[in-house]
C-alpha cells in the first residue's frame, strides 16, 4: 500500500515537473489571488489586534455626547461630576477636531500635556515642552514635509502657528499616523472652544459598566462606551473587513479555477495519451484518479506556501504597498506608516484547501473521463 | 530506487517551501502575544457569530456607513471624527495606550 502510494507520489511529482510551464501559466492567477487574500486577511487581523491592544491599554470608559443624532462637545464641568462618581479613579479630557493647513484638512487631537510625552513612540525629535508645540504622525509628516522645527499655520476657529517638536515613529499605532497631537489647552485655543470631545474615564476594577450607566444618567444625550463594548465593535469591524475582502476576491478565485480548467483543456490530448499509457501499464481507474489527486495536492502545496511567502514579503518586508491603502483609510499607496499585520495558520490552511479544490475541479473530472475512454482513442 | 529527477527536485522545492512557511508562521506566532487556540486558528477569517451573514449585509452596511460619514463630515472628503461615538474613541486610544497610572 505505502510502496504504491510512494510510487504514485514520485510519478505525480515527475508529471508536475514535466508540465511545469503549463501548470505555472494556469496557476499564476490563483497564486496571486491567494497571496492578496492572505496578505489582506493578515492586515485586517493585525489592525484589529492593534486596536484591541489599544482598547485594553486605554481608558475603561469613553464618554461622548450625541445631540440631534450628531456628536456634540462636552462641558468640562462634566468631568468633575464624573470624577465624583463612585469607582472612578481618573478622568481626562480629549479634544478632536479638524483644522486646515493651507487647504489640507488635518486631524487635530488634543490630549493632556503629560500624555504627549509618555504615551507615544517618537521617530525623531522630542516631546512638546512648551505650549504651541505639536507631534506629527508619520504619514502626516511625510505628506506635508514636516520635521522637528517646522512651523505650521493651522486654521481652526482662529489661525495659530504650531511648531513641530517631534514626529511619531512609523511603528506607532495607526490612529495617530495622520494626526497632529497637541495639548488639550492648545487644541481648545485653536478651536476657540472650552469644551471637550470626549472624556476618558479610568475606574477601579469591576466598576466600568456601573460607571458607564451612571454617566449616561447624568445628562440626556451622553453616551458611555466600556472597553468591552469597544472590543466587541472592533471584532465586528474585523469580521466585516475580512468578509468584504473574501467576498471581493471570491469571483477572482472562481475565475482562476475556470482558467485552470481551460488550460487543462489545451493539454488534453497529451494528457489523454499519458493516461492511456498508464492504463496499458496496468493502472486502474482509481489509480489514475489517485495520481491526479496527488498531483493536485502537490500543486496546492506549492501554491499555498508560495502565496504565504509572497504575502509575507509583501506585507512585512515591503510594507504592503498598493494593498494597505485599500484596507486602511487615509494611508497612501506606499505608506510610511508601518502596517500592522498578523499571519495566522487558518487562512494559510484554507489557502491550501482552496488551491487543491481549484486545481482538482479543473482536472479530476477530465482525468476520470479519460480513464474511462479506450487507449486506442487516445492515440488515434 | 528513485533517482534524482526533475520530479525529485520539485518535491525538494515543495519541502523547502513548506519549511519556510512553517518558519514564517512560527515567527509570527512568537511576535504576538499568545492568544487562545481558537483565536489563533480563526484569526482574520471573520468566523465570529456574524460571519455567516457577512456576505449579505457587509456591502450595504459599508455603504451606509460611508454615507453617514460624508453627511456628518465638516469638510468634503474628511470622515467625521465622531461617527457612532466609537470612532473618536479608537482614534484617541493610541494616545492613552501607555497612560501614567
Amino acid at each position: 500500500m505505502w510502496n504504491k502510494l510512494g510510487a504514485l507520489a514520485a510519478l505525480a511529482a515527475d508529471n508536475v515537473a514535466a508540465h511545469a510551464s503549463a501548470y505555472a501559466a494556469s496557476c499564476a492567477g490563483l497564486l496571486l489571488t491567494l497571496a492578496v487574500w492572505i496578505a489582506g486577511l493578515a492586515v485586517v487581523e493585525g489592525q484589529a489586534q492593534q486596536s484591541l491592544a489599544q482598547a485594553r491599554a486605554g481608558a475603561d470608559v469613553w464618554v461622548g455626547a450625541r445631540v440631534l443624532g450628531r456628536h456634540a462637545p462636552l462641558d468640562p464641568a462634566l468631568a468633575q461630576q464624573v470624577a465624583a462618581l463612585v469607582g472612578v479613579e481618573r478622568v481626562e479630557l480629549r479634544v478632536v477636531g479638524t483644522a486646515l493647513a493651507g487647504e489640507t484638512p488635518i486631524l487635530i487631537v488634543g490630549v493632556p500635556a503629560l500624555s504627549l510625552g509618555s504615551a507615544v513612540r517618537l521617530g525623531e525629535g522630542r516631546a512638546p515642552a512648551v505650549p504651541g508645540q505639536a507631534l506629527a504622525g508619520a504619514e502626516l509628516a511625510r505628506e506635508l514635509g514636516l520635521s522637528p522645527g517646522t512651523r505650521l499655520a493651522l486654521d481652526g476657529a482662529l489661525l495659530q502657528v504650531f511648531e513641530v517638536s517631534g514626529v511619531l515613529a512609523p511603528a506607532d499605532a495607526l490612529g495617530g499616523a495622520k494626526a497632529l497631537l497637541v495639548s488639550v489647552e492648545d487644541a481648545q485655543a485653536l478651536f476657540a472652544e472650552s469644551r471637550a470631545s470626549n472624556l476618558c474615564v479610568w475606574t477601579r476594577p469591576g466598576y466600568a459598566e456601573a460607571t458607564a450607566r451612571a454617566v449616561e444618567r447624568l445628562q440626556p444625550g451622553l453616551i458611555a462606551i466600556t472597553r468591552e463594548q469597544t472590543a466587541t465593535a472592533i471584532e465586528r469591524a474585523k469580521s466585516r473587513g475580512s468578509g468584504a475582502l473574501s467576498g471581493l476576491l471570491a469571483p477572482l478565485l472562481a475565475m482562476a479555477t475556470a482558467a485552470f480548467a481551460a488550460q487543462s483543456w489545451f493539454v488534453h490530448s497529451r494528457r489523454s495519451q499519458e493516461i492511456a499509457l498508464y492504463k496499458l501499464s496496468g493502472f486502474s481507474g482509481g489509480d489514475i484518479l489517485l495520481l491526479t489527486a496527488i498531483e493536485n495536492a502537490l500543486v496546492a502545496v506549492l501554491l499555498g506556501t508560495g502565496a504565504l511567502l509572497i504575502a509575507w514579503v509583501w506585507v512585512r518586508l515591503l510594507g504592503a504597498p498598493l494593498l494597505a491603502a485599500f484596507l486602511i483609510a487615509d494611508l497612501d499607496a506606499f505608506p510610511a506608516q508601518a502596517v500592522p499585520a498578523r499571519f495566522t495558520p487558518l487562512p494559510v490552511l484554507l489557502g491550501f484547501a482552496l488551491a487543491f479544490a481549484s486545481t482538482a475541479t479543473g482536472s479530476i473530472l477530465a482525468a476520470w473521463r479519460l480513464s474511462l475512454s479506450s487507449a486506442r482513442q487516445a492515440f488515434a | 530506487m528513485w533517482s534524482a529527477s526533475s520530479g525529485s527536485r520539485l518535491l525538494l522545492l515543495a519541502a523547502g517551501l513548506l519549511a519556510a512557511s512553517a518558519a514564517v508562521l512560527r515567527y509570527e506566532a512568537r511576535r504576538s502575544a499568545p492568544p487562545g487556540a481558537w483565536t489563533a486558528l480563526s484569526g482574520g477569517l471573520g468566523l465570529g457569530s456574524r460571519a455567516g451573514t457577512a456576505a449579505g449585509w457587509f456591502l450595504f452596511d459599508a455603504r451606509l456607513e460611508s454615507l453617514r460619514d460624508s453627511a456628518l463630515s465638516p469638510l468634503p472628503g474628511v470622515p467625521a471624527s465622531d461617527g457612532d461615538g466609537l470612532r473618536g474613541g479608537l482614534e484617541l486610544a493610541p494616545f492613552a495606550s501607555r497612560p501614567p497610572r
